[in-house]
């Protein structure tokens, strides 16, 4: 039985929440599997810390809160901070290795990557750096097809923005690929 | 329809519109907003009204006014605004007014936190009115509960002519889960009872037999009167004594004593189990883990989720806790429908396990209170 659960942390406006719902929604629309998605964030709209919790499972989900994630992403070294001891034992950190500085040693396969600041000299517009860091996820875990995500990012993105996600996404996938 | 991936709120908000509902006002609150939003995107493509209300007295006031002229109506908040809706609820109690009021919890008092859910409100919803009158509170588990219980609830505010209540959470409301909408069990549609063209109207008349009073619109072309004052049939504001306690006796007996027909719940029962496991909305969800394990584990457990609160299902129940020695209710509150149970529990102990702390109660915690 598949039974995924992930993490997703960081603060408001990196469109931590967005990247979260486009993950579980390509899982249940392209891959059949059933998911859910819950999210916390502060008062603020932007630079408040922000959490989306995920499950992608085979089978119908009860409990919605997540306690081990088997994957957890730090974009921000707060979040970093707080989370980065949640982790289970053997699972997958991924961190932006602008914001976030590794301190610690916790029992997981580490990928720091320089997600931001590619997706900055490559296209030079930072909202979509979420997509780039799902971009990586993927890459790096093989959690879903990628053309699954990408299905699920065509179904979010206005269609003029569609190329400059998919570029986004294909430069995260090359990142995690670089960086195996 | 295919499959979704929705939250609770836009289930809600689906719900409703195919339930008939054409009128939507409230004031943003997280995490309640996104009714709103998505009645925006789905009313008026039918005609229908979405209004913000300058606050949430407005708000609802409106929803009063849209419903006494015919449409069905709904409005929905969270904890701080259904503090400022209590005065129009007692009025919709009082004139019989059928109303779907949605209070998307969240951790109080007061503004709280946002983000976090609770189980706050639940006794708040039943008593936050003046006069303490039976409400319906129907409580959902996940983002089915919240399409098919909202379609309830539109079917019971017109069969009854009063306000219910869904009492969501943030954990449920803002929590996106696929869902198949066609597959679902729902209800048929009910509308009010309108009084015949050839019979006169009196607007609180009721008919021999019956405890809800026919309906027809204000502003249309037969006379109504509506008032929120204790009123004879007539609609007229009145000081005889028997007839104010023969109208408050039926208030209160046409939700109390019909609510075995619309009590819903999960029941899973095992008949060698000693313990019953009692919960409601999002901790339902972590209840069926932790029963699961424990099954696993060779223990035998019954597990009771009950999603009409009010008016307490008493003999339902009772029936459920007589199988067992023990119950544990198990609530994302310091204890408020334990209070239920305790009083209707005779042999049976009952023990409570509550938290607010913007945590959701997990499996593990469940099943360390059960083992005490």
């Amino acid at each position: 039985m598949k039974h995924i659960r992930l993490v997703f942390s960081g603060s408001g406006g990196q469109g931590v929440i967005t990247a979260a719902i486009i993950l579980a929604e390509a899982a249940v629309m392209y891959e059949g599997m059933e998911a859910a998605q819950s999210q916390s964030y502060g008062a603020a709209a932007r630079g408040g810390a922000t959490r989306s919790d995920i499950i992608l499972s085979d089978e119908p989900i009860n409990y919605p809160g997540v306690v081990q994630p088997n994957i957890l992403v730090c974009l921000t070294q707060e979040a970093y901070n707080l989370y980065s001891a949640i982790i289970r034992p053997g699972g997958t950190l991924i961190t932006d290795s602008r914001f976030v500085e590794t301190t610690k040693k916790v029992d997981a396969r580490q990928t720091e990557l320089p997600m931001y600041e590619t997706v900055m000299k490559e296209i030079g517009k930072p909202i979509v750096f979420n997509i780039c860091v799902l971009g990586a996820l993927i890459g790096s875990t093989e959690l879903l097809r990628p053309q699954s995500v990408m299905k699920a990012i065509g179904d979010k993105v206005p269609k003029s923005f569609l190329e400059m996600n998919k570029r986004a996404f294909d430069l995260g996938l090359t990142l995690a690929g670089e960086g195996e | 329809m295919a499959l979704s991936f929705i939250d609770g709120n836009e289930a809600i908000a689906r719900a409703a519109v195919r339930a008939g509902c054409r009128f939507f006002s409230g004031y943003p609150i997280t995490p309640a907003t996104t009714i709103y939003q998505q009645m925006l995107k789905l009313l008026p493509p039918l005609k229908g009204v979405c209004l913000q209300g300058e606050d949430e007295i407005a708000s609802i006031g409106f929803c009063l006014g849209a419903s006494m002229a015919g449409l069905k109506a709904m409005t929905a908040t969270s904890g701080p605004g259904i503090s400022l809706y209590s005065e129009q609820i007692s009025f919709a109690l009082s004139g019989e007014i059928p109303l779907v009021i949605v209070d998307v919890q969240r951790l109080g008092p007061s503004t709280g936190s946002a983000t976090k859910g609770a189980d706050g409100d639940i006794q708040f919803l039943r008593w936050g009115s003046s006069g303490g009158l039976p409400v319906v509170v129907l409580a959902p588990v996940d983002v089915r509960d919240c399409y098919i219980l909202t379609m309830h609830a539109f079917n019971l505010a017109e069969q009854y002519r009063c306000p219910v209540f869904i009492a969501s959470n943030k954990e449920i409301g803002m929590t996106r889960e696929s869902i198949e909408i066609d597959s679902l069990d729902t209800p048929d549609l009910l509308t009010r009872k309108y009084c015949p063209e050839d019979q006169p109207y009196l607007p609180f008349q009721v008919p021999p037999g019956t405890m809800i009073p026919p309906f027809l619109p204000i502003g249309g072309s037969r006379l109504v009167r509506q008032t929120s004052s204790t009123h004879d049939p007539e609609g007229y504001i009145t000081a005889d004594t028997d007839i104010i306690g023969q109208v408050i006796e039926r208030l209160d007996k046409k939700l109390v004593t019909n609510v075995d027909t619309f009590t819903f719940f999960e029941f899973d029962s095992d008949p060698d189990a000693e313990t019953l496991l009692l919960v409601y909305g999002v901790t339902a969800r972590a209840a069926k883990t932790a029963v699961e394990q424990m099954r696993k584990g060779g223990k035998a457990i019954s597990l009771l989720i009950l999603k009409t609160l009010y008016p307490v299902p008493e003999d339902f129940i009772k029936q459920c806790i007589n199988e067992v020695k023990r119950v544990v209710v198990v609530e994302m509150n310091l204890g408020q429908y334990v209070r239920e149970i305790e009083r209707l529990a005779e042999s049976q102990h009952v023990s409570h396990f509550g938290k607010m702390d913007g945590e959701l109660i997990s499996p593990e915690l469940i099943q360390q209170v059960i083992a005490l």
